[in-house]
């Protein structure tokens, strides 16, 4: 009997393992023959077999394949295809090969000791031989570094390259990354990468992040105060000012004089207007990209010292006879007497090539003598008016700004108008690598003039790194359930479950999550937010007659009032929100909504946001997303049970783009240095100051309880500060400084320190700058200062055109827009590394395409024109702000 | 092309030869390469999806996925080698990918207690009155390691060892699996059978 059982279990294991195709064994024929149990199993294995051979394909629909098909022959052939070349093993041989016999070479000859030099010795003009002293003398200093010997290996590669080019008549140490064809950034520059003082800690996984609503509102809200006049278009900068200020201490921001205007595009999809415009991509092929996917492209497209090298590149060839000279335009730097004016007076013989100007419509030389005031302006030392270099000044770093978000939703919507795009310059900063943040100071002159004082401006840059933090504050969320009548279906029973549950997978244990229905009250308390309670009371709710209340106002009040009661005073700001979702087929219909919109508008100023989510569908969305821009949230819609989880994870999550809380940055200029003024930005009053201060403290407090990064604050610092609330990941932002440097040595010392929300730490990073006299030149990064300069006078005037153009002075806003295009045209013809400089030519483009809308007055009506302004209003504020609003 | 098993040769086919030339010519801008490419595969890529669980409502978005990740990872086919077992790599990966990210959330008890069970109930799985249509649903509802050695072994005709390539396995691994498979379709089969004795199947 048991060698029955197991010649079975044998039989059958062979039989599993047979292929449709392969035969029996006779063995195998014999026991089936015999084995009633092993047959039928056989039989059923058969049938399975036969059953999978016929089991027809399925097929995708021509619609999805079509549409594939087309993404992919739209995409470009795969970056990563490149036609075969040499070998790397044997290019690597033979650079070693080249390698070695230069040595013996030098060995043979005895010159290897020149090799073993003092880099800092090497000059810094092209001319070989020329007095060292005039070499490159500008250094960039971290106060603490634990990566030294990397960067002594850095610079002295750097220097090496110097050198080896210097006595190959090539270029010098002031720029040696013309050698290179890596793009540029800020540390190679200098020589000195950059280097974290806090070693590098493994990434914390932590649970959490903070609703990017909430940090966005968070960043405006902590009670520091901003520089934008958000609804506010004050004709005079001074009228603009007052009226910040004011607005930031009461914070009353809200101040609206106009109707809200009807939306009906989405508005929180955090995409800039690429989609929308893609006309203006065309103008600069190689600027069109993805701003956030393309960033690093566009910087290599744009990088300065590529155009530099091509500046070379020219003017060697016209040496040689290669071009004529009429295409050429080199920087001439031996007959450089004194920085840009020096330049200015050789101007003419830059500006021989005008073949740009007629490639961008103009077609007509351009006039330089709006760029040569400019310039002059720029360099002008008498008369100034000094500010003092201390206290706090008001942070220009201000992302997720719904004004903008709420124009950039009116300007999605095809309005007929061909209304351009505009970005923000690509900054020539590496990511960080063991920090959330990079610190940067740069300046546009190189050195100092040897006679009398100079005039320059000061740059501090912060570059944060990609990746995310992942963290959030603790969160108070009520959410109120707004079903309205015919809704209570099981779907939207299932979609407000499916809700409920994505918010219990995100909550934290810090977090109060209350739940409300309009018209009935409180239906989940707190400490009640769990599965049980949470199913049962959907099923009760669902399972309940059909009523006509809805009181929507009453509910909204009631969680409000728990929500205050909860807000811990010590919290930060925007902890505390609501997310109003709504099965409500006719809530635009809701008798009371201008009451409603009144109590979000209030509670929002208040600190506490409103979202939306639209269980009704799209059609239904509009009256919610106008309450979600009041209430300074976002808008959602949710598109069946399954898509709880996405819209939850957005809402909650993507503010773990926040890298940095706190950032305090401090500017303190040397003995000698005298601020003329910090560009887009101002000093605070005593008042504004001490919001600032109490709004560092308890984001300082809440990390600490939140976090466990150790609270530091609560001292004041010398010099210039500027509190920045959240930094988010992949930003980019400026700080210029108009100065007067009276006398060379160190000229300014910048820290930053900020709640690190990578590596959960406090950290600091620090940079300084001296400079000493000498020839000034104009190297990628002194061009990307000038740019940055550029691009905030571009920003202002284009601000202030968009004012005229709502006072209904379009006379005014054609003159200020042909006055800064003039303004570029020159610069770049006077400038030879400009000339053909992307992003300025998409400047140039699109200022072109707002004249020929305002030009062609017959065919825009009113409404057009506050269209046009608005745009130009956030092209305005795109410039200069590398977050999204 | 891909082939079923009764179809598999030891030597490559012409046809075999030609869709390897594809992707090359797909990276020198050849427009029709690709559309071959998805002509040929679009329906095993499909079927594939299908039998691997890969929800209705995100199958679109997968298939799509999928030839995207071919179009971008071109460059690493090298065309001595067979297309079929690359693209079913490609495709097994991005499942992969997609079912970590759609992981169902681990419910409380007390949540669970109160969830309706999705699978076929005993009623629905009656009306299935083919063994073809059984078929369908079991091996979606194998476990996800046996489905994908049983879709590509059984269902798309690979060798054993070829399916051990794809799915960076062992040999061995790949046997226990479609073993595992098998027994686990049998099992099905005849309790399917004895609830159902109406219930007539293909043999």
């Amino acid at each position: 009997m048991t060698n029955d059982m197991n010649k079975c279990d044998d039989i059958r294991s062979q039989l599993f393992e047979l292929n449709p195709t392969d035969s029996l064994t006779e063995s195998m024929k014999k026991h089936l023959d015999q084995c009633a149990a092993c047959s039928s199993v056989h039989q059923d294995l058969m049938a399975i077999n036969q059953g999978v051979q016929l089991m027809p394909e399925h097929d995708v629909s021509d619609a999805v394949f079509d549409q594939t098909l087309q993404a992919i022959q739209a995409e470009k052939t795969p970056s990563h295809f490149r036609p075969k070349g040499i070998n790397p093993q044997w290019a690597s041989g033979l650079a070693a090969s080249f390698v070695l016999v230069a040595v013996a070479g030098l060995i043979y000859n005895g010159s290897i000791s020149e090799f073993q030099a003092d880099f800092n010795q090497v000059p810094a003009t092209s001319e070989v031989g020329a007095d060292t002293k005039t070499r490159y003398n500008q250094t960039n200093k971290e106060a603490v570094s634990v990566n030294k010997p990397a960067a002594e290996e850095d610079r002295k590669r750097d220097a090496n390259k110097a050198e080896t080019a210097r006595q190959a008549g090539g270029f010098t140490a002031a720029e040696p990354e013309m050698n290179e064809t890596k793009p540029v950034s800020a540390e190679r520059v200098v020589n000195v990468p950059l280097e974290q003082s806090i070693p590098a800690k493994p990434k914390a996984v932590s649970a959490g992040v903070l609703a990017e609503v909430l940090a966005d509102h968070t960043a405006r809200n902590d009670g520091l105060v901003t520089v934008e006049d958000r609804f506010e278009f004050a004709d005079d900068e001074q009228d603009r000012r007052q009226s910040v200020g004011k607005a930031a201490v009461t914070g009353s921001r809200l101040k609206r004089s106009e109707p809200l205007p009807v939306i009906e595009s989405a508005h929180d999809a955090d995409k800039t207007l690429d989609q929308l415009l893609p006309h203006v991509q065309q103008v600069v092929p190689e600027a069109a990209v993805d701003y956030d996917q393309g960033a690093v492209e566009l910087k290599k497209q744009q990088d300065p010292v590529a155009q530099f090298k091509n500046a070379e590149l020219m003017a060697s060839k016209a040496e040689k006879g290669d071009l004529k000279p009429s295409a050429v335009s080199t920087p001439r730097r031996g007959t450089h007497k004194d920085g840009l004016l020096a330049n200015m007076e050789e101007g003419e013989a830059f500006a021989s090539d005008d073949s740009m100007a007629g490639a961008l419509g103009s077609g007509a030389p351009t006039d330089q003598s709006v760029a040569m005031k400019y310039l002059a302006d720029l360099q002008n030392t008498a008369h100034l008016k000094f500010k003092s270099a201390t206290g706090y000044w008001a942070n220009s770093y201000l992302p997720g700004d719904p004004n903008m978000r709420w124009i950039q939703a009116q300007l999605k919507q095809d309005h007929g108008l061909n209304l351009p795009l505009i970005q923000q310059n690509v900054q020539p900063f590496d990511y960080p690598t063991h920090a959330a943040l990079a610190l940067y100071l740069n300046s546009d002159h190189q050195s100092l003039n040897e006679s009398g004082p100079t005039r320059m401006r000061l740059q501090v840059g912060v570059q944060a790194g990609q990746q995310k933090g992942g963290h959030r504050s603790a969160l108070n969320l009520a959410v109120v359930l707004d079903l309205g009548l015919p809704q209570k279906s099981s779907m939207y029973k299932q979609e407000s479950m499916a809700l409920l549950q994505a918010l219990l997978k995100a909550k934290q244990p810090t977090d109060q999550i209350s739940v409300y229905v309009s018209g009935g009250g409180q239906l989940i308390a707190a400490d009640d937010f769990r599965h049980g309670p949470i199913q049962v009371a959907l099923d009760q709710l669902f399972s309940q007659p059909q009523t006509n209340e809805s009181d929507l106002l009453q509910t909204l009040a009631t969680a409000h009032a728990w929500l205050k009661s909860q807000d811990d005073p010590n919290a930060v700001l925007g902890s505390s929100a609501v997310l109003l979702v709504s099965a409500n087929q006719a809530f635009a219909q809701t008798t009371d909504l201008a009451s409603i919109e009144t109590r979000v508008q209030q509670n929002a100023i208040d600190g506490i946001t409103l979202s939306t989510v639209s269980l009704a569908g799209i059609e239904h969305r509009l009256p919610l997303q106008r309450l979600a821009l009041l209430g300074q949230g976002h808008s959602r819609v949710l598109a069946g049970a399954q898509d709880a989880q996405r819209l939850i994870d957005q809402e909650l999550l993507v503010s773990s783009r926040a890298v940095a809380r706190a950032l305090r940055l401090q500017i303190k200029l040397a003995e000698g240095v005298q601020l003329i003024d910090v560009l887009d930005s101002y000093a605070l009053s005593e008042a504004q100051a001490q919001k600032v201060r109490d709004a560092e403290q308890s984001l300082d407090q809440r990390m600490a309880k939140n976090l466990g990064i150790a609270a530091d604050r609560g001292k004041d610092d010398d010099g210039i500060q500027i509190v920045i609330p959240s930094y988010f990941a992949g930003d980019t932002h400026v700080i210029l400084l108009d100065v007067l440097v009276n006398r060379p040595g160190p000229v300014a010392e910048v820290s930053a320190k900020y709640k690190d929300l990578i590596y959960l730490r406090n950290a600091t990073s620090q940079k300084s700058l001296h400079l000493s006299t000498g020839q000034n030149q104009l190297g990628p990064l002194e061009l990307n200062v000038m740019k940055n300069v550029l691009a905030q006078h571009l920003s202002h005037t284009v601000k202030q055109a968009s004012q005229a153009i709502r006072r209904g002075d379009q006379t005014t806003a054609v003159m200020k827009l042909q006055h800064i295009l003039e303004l570029y045209q020159g610069m770049r013809q006077h400038i030879p590394a400009w000339k053909s400089d992307a992003e300025m030519q998409q400047d140039e483009s699109i200022i072109q395409q707002y004249l020929h809308l305002l030009n062609s007055q017959s065919s825009i009506n009113p409404k057009q024109y506050q269209l046009i302004a608005d745009s130009m209003r956030f092209m305005s504020w795109r410039k200069l702000i590398s977050h999204s609003p | 092309m891909p082939k079923s098993n009764s179809q598999q040769k030891a030597a490559p086919s012409v046809l075999d030869l030609e869709e390897r030339t594809w992707l090359g010519a797909h990276l020198r801008g050849d427009q029709q390469a690709f559309a071959k490419l998805m002509q040929a595969y679009r329906k095993p890529v499909y079927s594939f999806l299908v039998r691997n669980g890969i929800d209705s409502a995100c199958r679109d978005d997968v298939f799509q996925e999928v030839f995207l990740k071919i179009h971008k990872s071109a460059h690493s086919y090298q065309a001595n080698r067979p297309l079929s077992p690359w693209i079913f790599t490609i495709a097994i990966n991005t499942i992969r990918n997609f079912q970590r990210k759609v992981q169902p959330a681990i419910l409380s008890l007390e949540a669970a207690a109160v969830i309706e069970d999705e699978a076929p109930s005993p009623d629905s799985t009656a009306q299935l009155d083919e063994t073809i249509d059984w078929l369908e649903q079991a091996v979606i509802q194998l476990p996800p390691a046996q489905a994908e050695a049983f879709t590509l072994s059984i269902i798309k005709g690979m060798k054993i060892k070829q399916v051990s390539e794809i799915l960076g396995l062992p040999l061995n691994t790949i046997k226990t699996q479609l073993r595992r498979a098998r027994q686990t379709l049998l099992d099905s089969f005849q309790s399917n059978k004895d609830n159902h004795p109406g219930v007539k199947h293909d043999q």
